[in-house]
């Protein structure tokens, strides 16, 4: 009788303990799946910003009219010798269209094309989903001239590309640039 | 029993920490994704600043050139290079912040120093002029070489002043010898009225900023050279300040009164200024060849001895071609 009581003691506190393990790893699974988007977020957040930041500076590199040409809030072209090569390279940035995304889950992703000297380059979206320039003058309020910029912000929306939990969380990343050469 | 019970205690701590070495290392991730962005942008940070602090040792050593390599700065270091000619200077900073590397090239070009317009060889500004002429001052408005001889350039006013009454008060008030003494357009006593429309105050600053030496008061005697003809310098004099048989060539600037005796003689532009009253005295052989230029709300001038104050064409030129500024234009800046 004692061993049939120690069996059944015995099954149950080991059903508890594996029903625990189970839930456990549901619960770590979900928590790696989250924390495997936030860091995709973050990593596609940063490596966004760090294209606009190593272009935008370079702005008017070695140029020496007005170099912005086009200064839109979603829309910047610009001259710069933007690979320090001695030819001038006439770049720019602007944000597609959602339906040009359409290969990722997130219906709301752009793609930040950038063309230098007429060559298109689109790549991943990256979960962009919205970009906002701004041109700042020397007291760093919004102009509308190009030869008066000496500051441009610029703010990007990023999203995860793929649904968590049912939505998509963002990030929101802004910088002010200075370019040197303007 | 008891070592099944151990069994499944150590797989279910292994099981555990697994799990939390993995969501640890999302974490992890995370904040090296973070650093990175840190240490590029402080990379840059440093590399910049590397610039400014060599363009700044660049405006006191207005010589500096060569590979200055291993310089600490906000925790990382930067290797920095400057080579080329003042017209285009070329300055390459590499930083680094804990393996992160940064460069930055920035083409400069120093900037020319900015010569007043010499008006004549002795020119006053001030609302009250006091002037003690003696012994055998000659102030010559004529151009004159810096060998002594005669230039070939227009002839300027021995002496220059702001306004009629001032040129009538000197006119007035010195004796015929020293009257036939001044000399230059017009002929003796070569006293005019100059159009002059220099901020000098602001000049001043501009030459202080640029200044190769700067003296404070004291007297300052045989074998002080403020610079030869050969390698002229800007000299700014912050104080009342006694020259003793000293020479000296480029600019300078006296920011209050001043004593020239002995066998003084500089080559170039001497400016004295200051915000209400200035002197300046003469004893002995002095000369300032180039041009001599007294600003202040009250100016005094007393003179014994041989003092000379010649107009040199080719002494205002010579600080013109060899003189460097401490401005630096940037041409460009790659970051």
């Amino acid at each position: 009788m004692n061993v049939v009581l120690d069996l059944l003691g015995a099954s149950l506190v080991g059903g508890i303990v594996l029903l625990l393990i189970v839930n456990l790893n549901a619960y770590s699974t979900e928590t790696k799946y989250a924390a495997d988007a936030d860091l995709r977020l973050q990593q596609n957040a940063k490596t966004l910003a760090e294209i606009l930041n190593d272009d935008l500076r370079k702005i008017g590199y070695r140029y020496s009219g007005t170099a912005i040409t086009q200064m839109l809030e979603k829309r910047i072209s610009f001259y710069g010798d933007i690979n320090n090569d001695g030819s001038m390279d006439q770049v720019t940035y602007f944000l597609g269209s959602k339906e040009a995304a359409g290969s990722t889950p997130n219906p709301n992703d752009r793609v930040l094309y950038r063309v230098v000297n007429n060559d298109t380059i689109g790549g991943p979206t990256l979960g962009l989903t919205e970009l906002k320039l701004s041109y700042l003058n020397s007291n760093e309020q919004v102009t509308a001239y190009a030869d008066s910029i000496c500051y441009i912000k610029a703010e990007i929306w990023v999203e995860t590309l793929e649904p968590v939990g049912g939505e998509y969380p963002f990030t929101y990343w802004e910088m002010t640039i200075n370019p040197r050469n303007i | 029993m008891g070592k099944g019970i151990l069994i499944l205690v150590v797989g279910l701590s292994a099981l555990i920490s697994l799990l939390i070495v993995n969501l640890n290392a999302d974490t992890n991730s995370s904040l090296d994704t973070t650093i990175d962005m840190y240490k590029a942008t402080q990379a840059r940070l440093i590399s910049n600043s590397g610039v400014e602090v060599y363009l700044e040792k660049m405006r006191r050593d207005k010589t500096l050139h060569g590979n200055f390599p291993n310089n600490v700065l906000l925790s990382g270091k930067y290797d920095l290079s400057i080579s080329g000619p003042d017209t285009n200077l070329v300055i390459i900073s590499v930083a680094d912040f804990n393996n992160k590397m940064h460069t930055s090239i920035v083409n400069a070009k120093r900037e020319p120093i900015k010569m007043p317009g010499v008006n004549s060889a002795l020119y006053i500004s001030s609302n009250t002029i006091s002037l003690h002429l003696n012994g055998n001052v000659d102030i010559n408005g004529n151009d004159h070489k810096i060998s002594g001889g005669a230039g070939t350039h227009s002839p300027l006013p021995g002496i220059g002043v702001d306004d009629v009454t001032d040129s009538a008060y000197v006119i007035n008030n010195i004796k015929s010898k020293i009257s036939n003494a001044i000399q230059g357009y017009g002929g003796a006593p070569s006293v005019y009225t100059v159009p002059d429309t220099i901020d000098w105050l602001g000049l001043s600053e501009e030459f202080i900023f640029s200044a190769d030496t700067v003296l404070t008061t004291g007297t300052y005697s045989s074998g002080s050279v403020f610079g030869t003809t050969l390698d002229p310098i800007i000299t700014y004099c912050n104080g009342d300040v006694d020259f003793t048989d000293a020479t000296g060539a480029g600019i300078m600037v006296i920011n209050g009164n001043v004593n020239l005796s002995g066998n003084f003689d500089y080559y170039g532009i001497v400016i004295v200024y200051g915000q209400s009253s200035i002197r300046c005295q003469t004893i002995g052989n002095n000369g300032i060849y180039g041009g001599t230029i007294l600003v202040g709300d009250s100016v005094s001038v007393e003179s014994q001895g041989n003092a000379k104050f010649y107009y040199s064409w080719e002494a205002v030129n010579l600080c013109q071609l060899n003189l460097k500024s401490s401005r630096f234009k940037i041409l460009s800046w790659l970051e």
